[in-house]
């Protein structure tokens, strides 16, 4: 027999599984005799034994609320509703595959996030000495890369929305300019801190929604406001 | 399968459409003419229904009401210097009402030119069991008692009392302040960029709370295995707690400070041991009692307190 016929003894013998002598452990005691002799197999029992332990001592990790609440959220979204609860879908089919591009930009940001925030990070302020943290560039490329396009979108659609509304938007993606701002700079000082590049991260984050939201916002106005165009527009001299 | 009996009433609202459409005029200082148009619907709506609602600007107060009717006052308003004028973009603005057995769906809409000087402002009772969302540019939301699913404006403050939700509920504002109190829900999500979020006697399995240049603030008990993340760039974040359920705690500031009035096991590379949060200026992590809830409480540049209510 070759060492795959014993595969699922491998297992059982790496969790402790010993062959007793009685019938059902037949396999069990075989894989034993051929252990013995099979270099390949005992190299195979060590390395997972070893990764058994290191998986044993490893530290659990709990995923943030905000995890939870967006897949809450995503969860929720079911087709049967109407068109204009659903943020982008189907309000603009000729731009879905920009959407899909910003999409897929998210998604990766989103994976090189989850990626990071599950390394074992330091405390802030705790840092010194200890390994460095994993860098945020790739995150922030990813985030960056999705802010363009959505920059992009909400320009092409700024002539929808109002003054003040406009406004509000701008003075609010400066609060957060200032937040990613802030945050790069205290990066830049201590590159290891976990909170900075947490914050910088949150940032680009909450830009990125609030682009989506002004996209939407977007098309909402302009679904909502075609029919009395022309009569308006007259009228509001 | 939908039930056939579907009605769309679009409110085209020409001149004297309306039942309700009394239009009143009033002079406001600087020779702005305001003119102002009612609007009210009922409507059936069945158990466990939903209830959807898009709002340009003007303010909206939800009630849960004890019938089975979703009743919409809306008010209409336009002002102009030109009283003949500001009549005629008044007829412009559409209340549509979208009716089905189990949802309806309200939506103004406006003309362009986009800079339009006119308003809706609703007062809206549902039934205790529909699920409510609402979506505003500009104004305000004030809903009580209803079960929610989420509530959105660009500019404006939401306040959310008493409510519920079976799942998901989500507050969310550009530049205004989110307060709720009394919600209960599996998870909740409340956030702002300008502005504050203050959450009081509240439950929830999970709650994520976020401003980015205010103050977040959670008052009330925690529940037991509950995950609460609150998080401010440049506010303040405060936990003001009452009850004895115990937690763990993940607490961080960049630049402000991090104190705690519950003793705190601490954990890290600083070893075991008690000690007071006050000890570590700008982080706290460790438990208290029996850690059943998990805080993640993180501010940039403003200070993090955990104290007792």
């Amino acid at each position: 027999m070759n060492c795959e016929t014993y595969e699922n003894q491998l297992g059982d013998y790496v969790d402790g599984a010993r062959a007793s002598g009685l019938p059902g452990d037949a396999r069990l005691a075989a894989f034993e005799r051929h252990l013995a002799g099979c270099a390949r197999c005992q190299a195979l029992v060590a390395d997972f034994t070893s990764i058994r332990g290191a998986a044993a001592r490893l530290e659990e990790h709990v995923p943030p609320p905000r995890l939870w609440t967006r897949v809450a959220a995503s969860i929720g979204e079911p087709q049967q509703r109407p068109w204009w609860r659903r943020p982008l879908a189907g309000a603009f089919p000729s731009w879905a595959p920009v959407a899909v591009a910003v999409s897929l930009a998210l998604l990766i940001a989103g994976a090189t996030w989850l990626a990071w925030t599950q390394e074992p990070a330091a405390a802030p302020h705790e840092a010194v000495g200890a390994p460095a943290e994993p860098d945020t560039a790739p995150a922030e490329e990813h985030y960056e890369a999705a802010i363009a396009g959505l920059e992009q979108l909400a320009a092409w659609q700024d002539a929808s929305l109002d003054a003040d509304t406009r406004a509000v938007l701008k003075q609010n993606l400066a609060v957060l300019d200032r937040a990613i701002s802030e945050s790069r700079a205290a990066l830049a000082d201590e590159p290891a801190d976990a909170l900075a590049q947490e914050s910088l991260l949150d940032a680009l984050d909450t830009k990125v929604t609030l682009l989506q939201d002004t996209v939407a916002l977007a098309a909402d106005a302009d679904a909502g406001s075609d029919d009395a165009a022309g009569a308006a527009k007259e009228l509001n001299q | 399968m939908m039930r056939a009996r579907v009605f769309v009433f679009v409110v085209a609202t020409l001149a004297g459409a309306l039942p309700a459409g009394a239009q009143t005029p009033s002079t406001q200082p600087g020779a702005t003419t305001e003119v102002s148009e009612r609007f009210s619907r009922s409507s059936h709506l069945d158990a466990n229904g939903a209830f959807d609602l898009i709002n340009l600007h003007g303010n909206i107060v939800i009630t849960a009401g004890s019938g089975r009717d979703v009743t919409i006052e809306a008010v209409k308003r336009v002002q102009r210097p030109n009283p003949n004028a500001a009549r005629a973009l008044l007829q412009t603005i559409d209340i549509q009402v979208v009716e089905e057995a189990n949802r309806i769906e309200v939506r103004t809409s406006y003309p362009r030119p986009r800079n339009f000087p006119g308003s809706v402002d609703f007062t809206i009772t549902v039934p205790a069991d529909a699920t409510v969302s609402v979506r505003a540019t500009g104004g305000g939301i004030r809903a009580t008692g209803i079960r929610v699913e989420a509530l959105r404006t660009v500019a404006g403050d939401i306040d959310l009392v008493d409510a519920s939700a079976d799942q998901f509920a989500t507050a969310s504002a550009v530049s205004g302040n989110v307060t709720v109190r009394g919600l209960k829900a599996s998870a909740i999500q409340l956030t702002t960029v300008s502005g504050n979020v203050r959450v009081d006697n509240s439950r929830a399995a999970r709650l994520m709370a976020r401003a980015v240049s205010g103050d977040v603030e959670y008052a009330g008990e925690l529940s037991r295995s509950g995950r609460y993340e609150l998080v401010s760039h440049s506010g303040d974040v405060r936990l003001l707690l009452s009850g004895a359920t115990g937690f763990d705690v993940q607490a961080n500031s960049f630049s402000g400070t991090v104190q705690s009035d519950f003793p705190i096991t601490r954990r890290g590379r600083g070893g075991e041991g008690n000690g007071r949060g006050a000890a570590t200026p700008r982080a706290i992590r460790g438990a208290f009692g029996d850690a059943s809830a998990m805080l993640v409480l993180r501010a940039f540049s403003g200070n993090v307190s955990i104290t007792r209510r």
